[in-house]
């Protein structure tokens, strides 16, 4: 079970260009923060500078691939990397916010089943993020 | 209430992100600030041997060390490499290292004026 978080948990990093945040779920979760806190101290400080290169990173540009992989086109779902770390998240429509879903570790070079696993949740939290913005029910809770 | 709405509402409210809680921290500041050069380096690197039309195994042939050695240096690891590595890595795609030291409060603009000229070069 993972711990109910705040919403001074949920930023992650303000860049130039783009922001982060962790996708809090109905009942309170952030089940990517929770594994990023699952990591270790340099492991963390590895993917936080993934989330700041991709931040300053221009619109129309691409930021590095050794940083930050496409795992799924339509729609899009961008996963930060640092070694076998990978944060899979969705862009927030209309914002410059990406939203991060889930953790998984690669074991392999190709899409393996915990990497089809993520992204499979990284979608449907994408559709419950969708359907609670519009409701007006995500960021409006306390 | 969207997600830059929500963040325009909560700054006010002095809530910080977790990467400035743990940039409090001088030496995971550091460590990150490391690993953020290594990728511009990286990047830099990537684009010199697209642009030239080198691949990873002729540059190891160049320097005479084993691919596996490049494919390290990149990804991730010149970060810890030496600075005659990064020299001899420059001088095989027939580019110079320039060591360049900044102050830590050089105005914003000037910093974006300093990574567009090395993006020029590039």
């Amino acid at each position: 079970m993972g711990k109910v978080r705040t919403e001074h948990e949920l930023r992650i990093h303000e860049g130039a260009y783009w922001s982060f945040e962790w996708y809090w779920r109905m009942d309170g979760q952030m089940p990517a923060l929770d594994a990023f806190e699952m990591l270790t101290k340099e492991e963390q400080d590895g993917v936080i500078a993934s989330f700041e290169h991709w931040g300053s990173v221009k619109p129309g540009e691409s930021p590095s691939r050794k940083r930050v992989n496409r795992e799924h086109n339509a729609p899009l779902i961008l996963a930060v990397k640092s070694k076998k770390h990978r944060f899979a998240a969705f862009h927030a429509d209309g914002t410059r916010t990406w939203i991060v879903a889930t953790y998984y570790a690669k074991q392999s070079e190709k899409l393996d089943k915990r990497g089809r696993v993520a992204i499979r949740v990284t979608l449907s939290a994408r559709d419950d993020f969708n359907y609670r913005v519009k409701d007006g029910a995500y960021y409006e809770r306390r | 209430m969207n997600a830059d709405e929500a963040a325009k509402f909560r700054r006010p409210r002095g809530m910080s992100t977790l990467s400035e809680r743990i940039r409090k921290d001088p030496v995971r500041a550091a460590r990150i600030d490391s690993v953020l050069l290594a990728i511009s380096l990286e990047a830099q690197i990537l684009r010199i041997m697209k642009k030239s039309k080198i691949t990873a195994t002729e540059l190891a042939k160049k320097l005479n060390v084993p691919k596996s050695q490049i494919s390290r240096d990149l990804n991730g690891g010149l970060s810890k490499a030496r600075l005659g590595r990064l020299h001899q890595i420059a001088a095989a795609l027939n580019h110079d290292l320039v060591a360049v030291v900044v102050p830590h409060d050089l105005a914003k603009a000037r910093r974006k004026k300093l990574s567009q000229l090395i993006s020029d070069f590039n």
